[in-house]
């Protein structure tokens, strides 16, 4: 019997992309007791939109939160303030906003799995991980003129259009791409001793999933199918054959492959809606001032995130909510450290693909 | 494990997967959403690019009241690079306020110098003094602005007084 | 683009609870977050609420009208993850919920309720 110890585990933790604190008290190695303080980056951006910006700036503001869900945020914005002015973007700007879309969250997935990859003592697999990444970061680039701020939304459509050279890149480069996530997917799915290092660790069950409201790709690693690509109308997500991808294991491993399931099929996608980009305009005009609240839910990489927007009439907003996946799986991160040893927590955390500057904004 | 090898060898003598960057030129793709560029002569002073800019990187100073002349000032270091200027510019397709796609030099040992960066970037050498600098002529921009609608209203007194002495002579 | 279909509940502050625990059920519901508005010195909080099954439904708990002195009940009892946006709330508006601490997010004791229009 060991005596109880305490171990700081961040602010800054060379495991830690981002600034979050955990109090562990262990014994023994077994983690008893947590703490948690998750507020180091509040920038009071919701406080900031309400004062200092107007309702066609305030984008630029809200997608400045957090680089990786930069476009979520954007679509979470303009989707509500469209309903708001009562405009409808045309389906080709539709079709571009969802590429983007799912060419974010094809790099941020890739990222969050090299980033497990690495704290579980594989930085070889890191490496390869980043390397394919690349490959999307640049086609990115090529779209929207920028790697992680896109800046393509606008209210009534997007700002750039996909030129048919364009199309054809980008048809080309992730065909390539599929084929070297193939590759690393094998290796999630059946090295051994990456298995022994994530399977079975901190293990959440379909029941437990549900009361905590977990949400994203954590969730569907439990077997929850939820996913707002599904549940909720905002990109023509039916029309290109979306499917939940979901694992019923529920522990790190499963976290790790859903998100490579879920690159492969936004690959997919992407295809197909490039396959069926309609032709037309990208962008409409609107007139008039938001007035009214609205909802919206829309799905990013680490999953739903949610937008309240309310209006005066005026050109200044008079709330903007926004709520973002990892604040709701922050409370049953926090219950499961417990029991668990200490030098799992690392990928733990990690596993939870964990945004710190979206969760406190 | 002879497959680990040739795998192995292989690597050895393959191209690396990254650039080297300082030593080799690392060029932006088309459309890639740079510096913002300015031409004086086709501005017609609408001020849409200072409202609409985010941080607030384009300032118009005010600087000769009686002819409402103004002087563009742009802070590269400031600016978010967001094309947002460029959108809403009336005469962006004449070339007025346009997006290079080349990136702005980091603030290094010397300011970057170029008539299309705005009167502020020309006006100063000592890189640690941009900051400072930005900040004076904040302040000089919105007294500048005060005082233009001062003396617009001045004007406008004045004249109303002309009309009113004018109709009593008559 | 079709408008969510929200359907909204509203009640009082005494009733909330009591509510909530009665409709809530988590197999069914997914809680989302709660969210306070300023409405000129009075508080409107929204207990909202999304459907695993029905595509854009959303359901809210409405509670207009509220005080910036009066003790807000808290749901962490029915809901546990909501122990975080009711903390957040505190720190926001500045008002008292029930078994939360300061400082979640605001950290520096000089800045105080910066949702608040007053302040």
């Amino acid at each position: 019997m060991g005596n109880k110890i305490v171990v700081p585990f961040g602010s800054q933790h060379i495991a830690l992309p981002e600034p979050v604190s955990f109090l562990f008290d262990t014994k023994n190695e077994i983690i008893t007791n947590v703490k948690v303080d998750v507020g180091y980056v509040h920038r009071g951006i919701e406080k900031a939109a309400i004062t200092k910006f107007e309702f066609t700036n305030v984008s630029y503001l809200l997608t400045r939160i957090c680089g990786f869900c930069s476009i979520t945020h954007a679509g979470g914005y303009h989707h509500g303030i469209e309903k708001l002015l009562d405009v409808e973007a045309p389906k080709r700007a539709e079709y571009i906003r969802l590429i983007i879309t799912e060419l974010d969250r094809i790099h941020s997935h890739l990222l969050a799995n090299a980033h497990v990859a690495e704290v579980a003592g594989y930085e070889n697999l890191f490496m390869q991980g980043v390397k394919d990444r690349e490959i999307v970061m640049d086609l990115l680039e090529n779209i929207t003129g920028n790697r992680i701020q896109y800046d393509i939304y606008t209210i009534g459509g997007v700002r750039r259009d996909i030129s048919k050279e364009t199309a054809e890149y980008i048809k080309k480069q992730l065909l390539k791409l599929k084929d070297k996530v193939l590759k690393v997917y094998d290796f999630y799915d059946t090295d051994y001793t990456f298995g022994l290092k994530t399977k079975g660790i901190s293990y959440i069950s379909l029941d437990d999933a549900k009361k905590y409201n977990v949400v994203g790709p954590i969730a569907r690693a439990s077997g929850l199918a939820t996913d707002a690509r599904a549940e909720f109308d905002y990109l023509p997500y039916d029309e290109v054959g979306f499917e939940i991808q979901t694992r019923t294991e529920g522990d790190v491993w499963a976290r790790n492959i859903v998100r490579q399931m879920e690159v492969i099929h936004s690959i997919d996608l992407i295809l197909r809606a490039i396959d069926n980009l309609p032709e037309g305009d990208i962008k409409v005009k609107y007139k008039g001032r938001p007035k009214g609240e609205t909802f919206v839910r829309v799905e990013a990489p680490r999953g739903e995130c949610f937008y309240y927007l309310k209006g005066n009439g005026t050109k200044v907003l008079e709330r903007v909510r926004v709520r973002v996946p990892t604040y709701s799986n922050i409370p049953i991160l926090k219950e499961l450290f417990v029991g668990e040893k200490y030098s799992d927590a690392q990928p733990i955390v990690l596993s939870f693909d964990p945004c710190m500057s979206c969760t406190a904004r | 494990m002879v497959k680990m090898f040739i795998e192995s060898f292989k690597n050895l003598f393959s191209k690396p997967e990254t650039v080297k960057y300082p030593f080799e030129p690392f060029p932006e793709p088309e459309g890639f959403r740079g510096t913002i560029l300015y031409n004086e002569e086709l501005c017609i002073f609408c001020d849409k690019c200072e409202n609409v800019c985010p941080p607030g990187a384009i300032l118009f100073e005010i600087v000769d009241i009686e002819t409402n002349k103004r002087e563009y000032n742009y802070n590269p270091y400031l600016c978010i690079y967001c094309g947002a200027c460029v959108d809403v510019c009336p005469k962006a397709d004449e070339g007025c306020l346009t997006q290079a796609n080349t990136r702005t030099k980091p603030l290094g040992e010397e300011v970057v110098k170029d008539k299309k960066l705005g009167y502020l970037m020309n006006r100063i050498t000592n890189p640690k003094e941009v900051e400072k600098a930005w900040s004076e002529l904040e302040i000089r921009a919105k007294e500048s602005r005060e005082k233009y609608a001062e003396y617009k209203k001045q004007q406008r007194m004045k004249k109303r007084a002309q009309a009113q002495t004018k109709k009593e002579n008559s | 683009m079709i408008n969510p279909n929200v359907e909204i509940f509203e009640t009082t502050l005494e009733k909330v609870v009591e509510d909530i625990k009665n409709w809530y059920d988590y197999k069914k519901y997914h809680y989302v977050t709660i969210n306070g508005v300023d409405e000129g010195g009075k508080l409107r909080i929204d207990w909202i609420f999304a459907d695993y099954n029905e595509k854009n439904k959303m359901y809210v708990f409405r509670v207009t009208d509220v005080s910036f002195d009066t003790l807000i009940p808290s749901i962490a009892n029915i809901i546990p993850s909501a122990w975080m946006a009711e903390w957040e709330l505190r720190d926001m508006f500045d008002v008292e919920v029930e078994n939360t601490q300061k400082g979640i997010f605001i950290k520096d004791p000089n800045i105080v309720a910066p949702l608040r229009k007053d302040k």
